[in-house]
């Protein structure tokens, strides 16, 4: 099976709580990693780095900045089409939470 | 000219020690003391508090689930919506279902924007307000701990984990409460009464043309397991034995 993480990220420091993700998401099965932002090389770059993320999908794009939930929830929905499952860190960071779930919405809803 | 669409849900009273069926197949409500979603009430509270303001004109309070959730709605009414739908099912629902029937009567009363608690206190999902959103295509401003609409705009300040975020969304929007956006009003007497008497329209999700089929299964529903009692210790020396002993300290 393979896991979609949305890699949160800020300042270009990933966020402790998207390793949390990678690992519960390798076990079960293969990771694909999606940073989206603006500027976000570095950030991919250090995303590679995680242990058991496969492969990274990279999103750069300015109207990506700030993670509106608006704007990445699509990019998130697209790659699912792929991808047979979604896994974001811990939901105390209200807005990625919004774009996984409107991720999973917009799946749902053209399957 | 703003209408303005809440969604509230039936859910056990907050006050209310959830006891679990015998069968572990989910939380015993018989006999138990049903009220509005906490949340839903912000929700509520906020539109009635626009309208207040004279920026919204009507206050659409619309609810998904048994013949009782009628109760739930007369209270959204006696608090000050102006009146209801009911969506009447005796299925239990998911966040999915639920937005896809907002998303339909969205589109029927073609409200600027719709107010929704961010999260019922039965399933903690988190989940149909950004749902909604996304099949209507429309912005959303959830978590929101101040709504301040301006225009045909609404600026959201949310709580965030480093501080607060504004966002500023173009109408109609989705807007999830957070708990600290409004302190909910007490229904007066007199407006229960008068809630009474306000238009209540039942409708089927089936005719609705909304397919709100479960997509997940509950296993079991167990008790979080009883917190053990600590050790008292006489002495700060006996603490560090124990701790040594357990391997918590060299």
């Amino acid at each position: 099976m393979k896991t979609l993480v949305y890699v949160e990220h800020e300042g270009g420091q990933i966020k402790d709580a998207t390793l949390a993700a990678v690992t519960a998401a390798s076990k079960l099965g293969e990771v694909h990693a999606l940073v989206a932002g603006s500027n976000v090389g570095p950030v991919a770059d250090a995303a590679t780095k995680i242990a058991g993320v496969g492969k990274v999908h990279v999103a750069d794009a300015a109207h990506l900045d700030h993670g509106l939930a608006e704007n990445v929830a699509p990019v998130a929905a697209k790659l699912m089409e792929t991808q047979d499952a979604f896994r974001r860190p811990g939901h105390d960071h209200g807005q990625e939470y919004c774009s996984a779930r409107r991720g999973f919405a917009r799946r749902d809803a053209g399957l | 000219m703003m209408k303005v669409l809440v969604a509230v849900k039936r859910v056990i009273d907050y006050n209310v020690k959830p006891r679990v069926k015998m069968d572990g197949t989910g939380v015993d409500l018989t006999n138990v003391k049903m009220s509005m979603n906490p949340f839903d009430e912000i929700a509520v509270e906020e539109a009635i508090r626009l309208k207040e303001k004279g920026v919204a004109t009507e206050i659409v309070a619309v609810s998904i689930g048994p013949a009782k959730a009628q109760e739930t709605l007369r209270t959204a009414l006696a608090m000050g919506a102006d009146r209801a739908v009911l969506v009447q099912t005796d299925e239990e629902v998911e966040p999915l279902g639920v937005a896809k029937l907002l998303a339909k009567i969205a589109s029927e009363e073609q409200p600027q924007m719709v107010i929704l608690g961010k999260q019922a206190i039965d399933d903690d999902n988190n989940a149909t307000g950004q749902m909604l959103a996304a099949l209507l295509g429309w912005p959303q401003g959830t978590f929101a701990s101040k709504v301040d609409p301006s225009g045909g705009e609404v600026s959201v300040t949310r709580e965030v984990d480093g501080g607060l975020e504004t966002d500023k969304l173009k109408l109609p929007a989705v807007i999830t409460t957070d708990l600290r956006l409004n302190e909910p009003r007490y229904a007066s007497l007199p407006n229960i009464m008068k809630a009474k008497s306000k238009p209540l329209a039942n409708k089927t999700p089936d005719e609705l043309g909304v397919d709100i089929k479960r997509r997940l299964e509950t296993l079991k529903v167990a008790e979080p397991p009883k917190r053990q009692a600590g050790d008292k210790v006489a002495s700060v020396d006996e603490l560090i034995g124990k701790l040594k002993t357990l391997g918590v300290v060299a």
